[in-house]
């Protein structure tokens, strides 16, 4: 397996955001889906994770509540507002332009050497 | 509309805040159940799979707190946090608390003490409605070099009113003491005839009965008076029928018509008002103007407007009376006109009381530095459990502001229990227009909340000064040294920026120390000045004579005949004399004269002026003022005898330098001038102040004088065989016994009068050196803080040198010497500093240099004996330490 690449927070959040636009999910949730879909390479810490989690919910994108989890354990399951289905949007949008920017100058470095 | 989200998570977070902890807590547990349900699967045993999902989770704690960072009402509850554990802190080390306390209380509250007096006398004078668009009309002359305040004429006063257009309001008052007979002893009242429309323009009501009527200004209907609260309260008994009664002023009836409110004594101590009464008289100037800019005229264009007005009267009116100088009227807003001469000290205090509050802050600064190096352990703990630096600073910031504030109310405290003090001692401040009443509204207003405010805004800013680089130090430093055993700390020894404070501070007190000598040595110059007489044995009172009976000169010369032999008769009386102005007494005329056979100097130049004074009886014998040549006026110098003059020595040698003034005439320039011989010449004496450098004056016999009103106030001078004062009231007797109705007030004694004329310069250095003193007391404290630290740190070396032989004398001589090495360093940046911040003081110093050599040279001296008492007694407990003990010692 490859070393986990180190996540920024904003990228995180984008992440997290992604993730629960789906359905509503807990902590633990969110972490597990982030690596099975980008197929183990994104690791998230969890040191990373509740941090960003409540601050995202302090900002109003994400909201909470406690529900029962699949084997009736109490968990706080997350869910976007209006609000952060609009700000995952526009997040995304600046992301698919940064990397392609991002993409065009390793092409035509890559080209030169 | 994500608040609608946001609003009620942080309601939760403040009100809630225990549940909130446990679901924080819920949910990380569930994380890590989950986790280990992992690892189990994987195929770990549930304890494996335990410890490596704890390793994985990382600090729970840490998570939680950055958690907890996320909930932004964090700032409110950490804020209570820090505000219980500095509490705690601070009363778990009732020593230093207290020591920083005082020190900042002493800081604070002298400035707060000192910010209050500069409230009331500079900033915020006058207790009238918008005071700050009430403006005086000055008379000035550029040409003498006289910048006001000087009076206007009744016809000027009538000008200005009909052609300003930029006042909404104007008044005119003047000066009208009078005698008040009847209904108990005689008494001399501080009378002021006012404009009807004052009171209208300072928006005040009298607070019984009515104020004046335009009509009543006239004459025949002018025989009205208002009341002061005082007067009204110690005369007449706080009886409300007072009103409407009748008072006998200076002979006249007049009508009591109300009781102005209590506090109101405009201009200046004013016992009654009566209506002021116009005359045509042009020669004459007497009257001050007030008035009340309209609302949207600013000081500038009003100004412009006056220049304009003043430029047309000049072109129409006939020259000034006072010779043909260039008068030029001047328009200055009242509060700096009532303000002007307390400024300059008042702002040289204000600078002296803020560096006291530096060295001050600088104390505790050290002492907070010292502590942060003790609490290194603590706040290494601190960050061991996830505390950011910024956390950290905020926490030891909090206790800094409590501490200041813990100060700063002390310092409040201090600063109420002084007000009475200083009100007092303000009184006795150089007469400026209002200055007793400023000192009246000092003691009234107290802490209003201007000082409230001004002492709350300098606490936080000490705060901030002493709490913010002790908590930057401490917040730095690797974790690990702090966590160790025995660890001291950052810095280990000397600490730069410790020894760096200390040396300000010897440097800040030094500064004041200079500015303190240099008024001292000014001052006690002043008192050592020679005044022309002696003031010893000297008892003076001052009568007035009513003209409503003594019409005339020959009942006012008859009367001072009888009360003048009558106090020569007096057993304990050497000599009698009358004099109408005394020296540093209520003030003399002046003004130039005619010489006889000398040109008077062109209109526009410096006309030589002198007092013109009117003696009787024994004056100079009786104030000792020495006959230099010729002889004093004797009974052939009577009214029909031909008129003399003497003159003093300075008049002398101006117009006559060979020294032959005795046989010369002069006229001495009023309305009905005669020629009068020099018959004698007499020492100079000080007239206004004790520093002036010359008072030329001319005396005439009482029974020649030149026009009345320079017969009516008598000054009468009494030599005494031992204390004055028990003659006061044989003397009082005696002068009664001729005018049973006559008042005599203003008893002084010559050598009060003196002290009284000091009194500026003495509040001044009095306040000076207080705060001087407290400067070196504090730098004192601040060196001696700091050589114990030094001592205590290096207790361990200490231990090791003795035990390798040293004795106790090198150990403290190695100890002073570092000590003293600090305080050098400290006198030589105060010297440099008062060096270029003394020649602020120049103004108020009389015969004595700014850079004043003997000053410079003492003051060192004094802060090195202080340095050094600071240095010895710890150096002293350093070579007392047991080296066995000392060695164990971390």
């Amino acid at each position: 397996m490859s070393k986990p690449t180190d996540l920024v927070q904003g990228t995180l959040d984008l992440l997290i955001l992604k993730t629960i636009a789906l359905e509503p999910m807990h902590g633990w949730g969110i972490a597990l889906r982030i690596r099975q879909v980008s197929g183990e390479v994104l690791q998230v810490n969890q040191g990373a994770l509740y941090p960003a989690l409540h601050r995202l919910e302090q900002s109003g994108w994400i909201r909470a509540k406690w529900g029962e989890s699949d084997n009736n354990r109490r968990a706080k399951y997350y869910s976007l507002t209006p609000a952060g289905s609009k700000y995952l949007e526009q997040e995304e949008a600046n992301w698919r332009r940064l990397s392609s920017a991002i993409g065009l100058v390793l092409e035509t470095t890559y080209g030169v050497s | 509309m994500r608040w609608l989200y946001k609003l009620p998570l942080r309601i939760r977070s403040l009100f809630k805040r225990a549940r909130v902890e446990h679901e924080l807590s819920d949910e990380l547990r569930f994380h890590l159940e989950k986790l280990i349900e992992e690892k189990v699967r994987k195929g770990m045993t549930p304890d494996e799979a335990r410890y490596a999902a704890l390793r994985e989770l990382g600090g729970v704690e840490q998570i939680k707190e950055e958690c907890r960072d996320m909930r932004r009402v964090n700032y409110i509850q950490n804020f209570m946090q820090d505000l219980r554990y500095g509490l705690r802190q601070l009363s778990r080390n009732p020593g230093f608390t207290a020591v920083a306390a005082i020190t900042l209380a002493l800081g604070i509250g002298a400035n707060s003490l000192i910010f209050s007096v500069v409230n009331a006398a500079i900033l915020h004078p006058l207790p009238f409605r918008d005071a700050n668009r009430l403006v005086t009309l000055w008379a000035t002359s550029p040409t003498i070099g006289f910048s006001g305040p000087g009076a206007l004429s009744d016809p000027d006063y009538k000008e200005w009113r009909m052609q300003n257009h930029v006042f909404s309001e104007i008044a005119a008052y003047r000066g009208q003491p009078s005698n008040l007979t009847g209904g108990g002893e005689p008494m001399r009242l501080t009378g002021v005839a006012i404009s009807s429309s004052l009171l209208r323009l300072l928006d005040v009501s009298p607070a019984l009965g009515r104020a004046f009527a335009p009509e009543e200004e006239t004459a025949g209907h002018n025989r009205v008076a208002l009341l002061s609260d005082r007067l009204w309260r110690s005369r007449f008994g706080a009886d409300r029928p007072a009103v409407g009664r009748s008072i006998k002023l200076d002979g006249e009836f007049y009508t009591v018509i109300g009781v102005m409110p209590a506090g109101f004594d405009f201009p200046n101590d004013a016992d009654v008002w009566i209506p002021l009464t116009l005359a045509n008289d042009a020669h004459n100037a007497s009257l001050q103007i007030v008035a009340r800019l309209k609302p949207h005229v600013t000081i500038e264009s009003a100004r412009r407007d006056v220049a304009l007005i003043d430029k047309r009267f000049k072109e129409q009116r006939a020259p000034h009376p006072a010779g043909g100088w260039e008068w030029h009227i001047a328009l200055v807003p009242l509060s700096q006109a009532v303000a002007s001469d307390v400024r300059t000290p008042l702002l040289v205090l204000f600078g002296a009381v803020g560096l006291v509050l530096l060295i001050a802050c600088a104390n505790v600064a050290n002492l907070f530095l010292a502590r942060a190096t003790t609490r290194q352990r603590e706040i290494g703990i601190r960050k061991a459990l996830g505390a950011g630096r910024a956390r950290v600073i905020r926490q030891m910031l909090t206790e800094s502001v409590m501490m200041a504030v813990l100060g700063g109310a002390l310092g409040l405290l201090l600063a109420a229990l002084g007000q009475s003090v200083v009100a007092k001692a303000a009184s006795l401040l150089p007469r400026s227009m209002a200055s007793s009443s400023a000192a009246a509204h000092i003691a009234s207003t107290g802490i209003d909340f201007w000082v409230l405010g001004f002492t709350l805004a300098v606490s936080v800013l000490t705060a901030v000064l002493f709490g913010l680089t002790p908590a930057v130090r401490a917040s730095r430093g690797e974790l690990s040294d702090s966590l160790k055993e025995g660890g001291r700390g950052v810095a280990v020894g000397r600490s730069y920026l410790r020894d760096g404070i200390v040396v300000a501070e010897v440097a800040l007190a030094l500064i004041l120390l200079v500015g303190a000598g240099l008024l001292i040595r000014s001052f006690l110059g002043l008192m050592s000045v020679d005044p022309g007489f002696s003031p010893q044995n000297a008892l003076t009172m001052n009568i007035s004579l009513p003209e409503s009976r003594y019409a005339g000169a020959r009942p006012m010369i008859a009367f001072e005949q009888q009360a003048l032999d009558r106090l020569a008769a007096l057993p304990g009386v050497k000599s009698a004399g009358g004099v109408f102005g005394l020296p540093l007494g209520n003030g003399a005329i002046a003004g130039d004269f005619t010489v006889e056979g000398q040109e008077t100097p062109p209109p526009g130049t410096q006309a030589f002026i002198a007092a013109k004074k009117v003696i009787g009886g024994e004056y100079f014998k009786a104030i000792g003022i020495p006959l230099l040549k010729g002889r004093y006026f004797d009974e052939h110098d009577s009214e029909a005898g031909p008129h003399v003059v003497i003159v003093s020595q300075d008049l002398a040698r101006h117009f006559w330098p060979q020294g032959d003034a005795i046989g010369k005439r002069l006229k001495p320039g009023f309305s009905n001038d005669a020629w009068c011989t020099v018959v004698g010449i007499v020492g100079e004496t000080k007239q206004y102040a004790l520093d002036e450098t010359s008072s030329p004056s001319m005396y005439l016999p009482y029974a020649q004088a030149p026009v009345p009103f320079l017969m009516q106030d008598i000054t009468f001078v009494l030599r005494t065989r031992s204390d004055p004062l028990s003659l006061v009231a044989p003397a009082r007797r005696a002068v009664q016994a001729v005018d049973p109705d006559l008042p005599v007030f203003d008893v002084a004694t010559m050598e009060q009068l003196v002290y009284k004329s000091a009194s500026g310069p003495r509040f001044n250095t009095a306040l000076l050196g207080i705060f001087a003193a407290l400067a070196l007391i504090l730098a004192t404290v601040g060196v001696y803080g700091v050589m114990s630290y030094t001592v205590l740190q290096r207790t361990h070396e200490i231990g090791v040198r003795m035990a390798l032989g040293a004795d106790a004398g090198d150990i403290i001589r190695q100890m002073v010497r570092q000590g003293m090495l600090l305080a050098a360093g400290g006198i030589a940046a105060g010297i440099a500093g008062a060096w270029v911040l003394t020649r602020f003081l120049a103004s108020l110093l009389f015969g004595v240099r700014p850079t004043d050599p003997i000053t410079f040279a003492l003051v060192p001296v004094v802060t090195v004996v202080a340095a050094l008492l600071a240095c010895f007694l710890p150096a002293r407990r350093a070579a007392k330490v047991d080296p066995m003990v000392a060695l164990r010692y971390e």
